[in-house]
């Protein structure tokens, strides 16, 4: 492409570019919505659940459907990632970083903290900011930085990867099964198949927990079968 | 309300800054950083459930997974055998012509250069294997061929063969190309032991600092040039080298670096 082409180009890109910069800008100060929503209404919602995290009860509960898709969305990604790379074939041996006392010291330190905020988030998700998507990715991450202290091959070793992709599409049909129960029950709220309990305890929020739990059990495992099936197929970290 | 104008001012700004960045890491860093500051307004907008997933993915699994998706595309790796003059280790640094080069290539195309010395039978080969993008230290024009894309001779040259006393091995060294490490050679003149072995003329006229008085020694027919081997699967390098090597021929940069190596 010549230079004064790409200046062709570049032109309406920029248009855009500064029309939807001052788009967001309008709607950020002006803009102000399609009428006061309906607070109160979700609210109770979520009292209804036991949950004290309105946001987990909407999404696992109100809104599950949509979560659940979201669900299928991440498996997917999962998948194609599996796809595309084992066309590629894989490396025999995974090349490391080299070996360093700061990354070790920091790993060593760092990572026992990140898996428990992990569950920390997972668990408690009902009850403050969190919830299995973010619980799942944070520990996920933290394997990253495991695999990068300590070797994708040692990490590998102690995560059973066949096993792990059966949990990851057993807990899948396992929540979709759920839902499925509770659709077919007809109970409204949606997904009221454990009562919910006393606000505020861990033991709460009806099925919300336990959507939690088996959703973060799923991101943290696919998280580290994309990262591991990255590391594989270029043969190193 | 302070904190989140800051921070709303700051998120087209990093976007910009992680735009504009030449180098692709710094690209990413800032890329992290907007993610972190979109993760802070979500806080502050009180969703503080977006924001920690934002900072989970977008800050930390998201750069992450960049990091590792650039580090090889970010780098030119250079293979090299060391050749006085054009690419050679000096106390804990790297001088040289090629070096030079490198170094101006790998700044305008915004990577970053690593390099690994090899025997010089190798570094065509590593090369080819796609273990390196560039073959370095030395490499001649005819040495080019499948798999590797010469950048056109940056300084001409001409091939010596040195045999010398009591080598058994076959006469002609046009057999094969310089194996080993020049240091090895070196190592070799120095105590007088048997050699028979084609150079080209910048490790020729390292060589011929020491005696040579007990060699052959006989200039080859034939026309060279030094050149770089790069990778045929990185066609996009091999655009930048030429066109760095045709600015620094233009400006004369290029005749006065050899200068000052080769004077």
């Amino acid at each position: 492409m010549t230079r004064s082409a790409s200046r062709i180009r570049l032109l309406p890109a920029a248009i855009l570019l500064v029309g939807a910069f001052c788009a967001a800008l309008w709607l950020t100060f002006d803009y102000a919505g399609p009428g006061e929503p309906d607070i109160a209404r979700w609210i109770d919602t979520a009292h209804t659940t036991g949950s004290i995290n309105v946001v987990s009860a909407i999404y696992l509960n109100a809104r599950l459907f949509d979560t659940l898709l979201e669900v299928l969305v991440f498996s997917v990604a999962v998948l194609g990632v599996r796809f595309y790379l084992d066309e590629r074939g894989r490396r025999e041996s995974v090349e490391s970083i080299p070996e360093s006392h700061v990354l070790r010291l920091s790993s060593d330190l760092l990572l026992p903290l990140i898996l428990l905020l992990g569950i920390y988030l997972t668990v408690y998700g009902h009850l403050s900011p969190g919830g299995g998507f973010s619980g799942g990715a944070a520990a996920g991450t933290g394997l990253l930085l495991a695999a990068i202290a300590l070797g994708a091959d040692s990490v590998a070793q102690r995560f059973h990867e066949s096993i792990l992709e059966r949990v990851e599409w057993a807990i899948l049909l396992c929540v979709f099964f759920l839902a499925g129960i509770s659709a077919a029950l007809g109970r409204t709220p949606l997904t009221d198949l454990l009562p919910p309990g006393t606000p505020g305890r861990l033991a709460s929020g009806g099925s919300i927990l336990l959507y939690n739990i088996l959703i973060g059990a799923k991101v943290f495992i696919g998280t580290w079968v994309m990262i591991h099936h990255f590391i594989q197929h270029r043969g190193e970290i | 309300m302070i904190g989140l104008t800051i921070l709303l001012v700051l998120l087209p700004v990093l976007a910009a800054a992680a735009l504009t960045q030449r180098r692709r890491s710094s690209a990413i860093i800032a890329m992290g950083l907007f993610s972190f500051t979109l993760a802070g307004t979500y806080f502050l907008l009180q969703a503080p459930d977006v924001a920690i997933t934002e900072s989970a993915i977008g800050a930390a699994l998201v750069t992450s997974i960049y990091v590792l998706a650039i580090r090889k595309t970010g780098r030119i790796t250079v293979v090299a055998s060391e050749a006085p003059g054009l690419l050679q280790r000096e106390a804990d640094r790297i001088t040289g012509l090629e070096w030079e080069i490198l170094e101006r290539v790998a700044r305008t195309a915004g990577l970053d250069l690593s390099l690994n010395f090899a025997p010089n039978e190798d570094v065509i080969d590593a090369v080819r294997r796609g273990d390196a993008d560039v073959a370095a230290g030395g490499v001649l024009s005819a040495d080019c061929g499948d798999g590797i894309l010469g950048t056109g001779p940056h300084l001409p040259t001409a091939r010596y063969a040195v045999r010398g006393p009591r080598w058994a091995g076959p006469s002609d060294p046009r057999a094969g190309p310089l194996r080993g490490y020049f240091s090895d050679i070196v190592e070799t003149v120095r105590s007088r032991g048997p050699l028979c072995v084609v150079l080209d003329l910048a490790r020729f006229l390292a060589l011929s600092r020491y005696d040579l008085s007990a060699y052959d020694v006989e200039q080859l027919e034939g026309s060279h040039g030094y050149t770089f081997g790069v990778s045929a699967a990185r066609e996009d390098l091999h655009r930048h080298f030429a066109e760095e090597l045709a600015r620094m021929r233009e400006s004369g940069e290029l005749d006065r670096m050899i200068a000052r190596y080769f004077p």
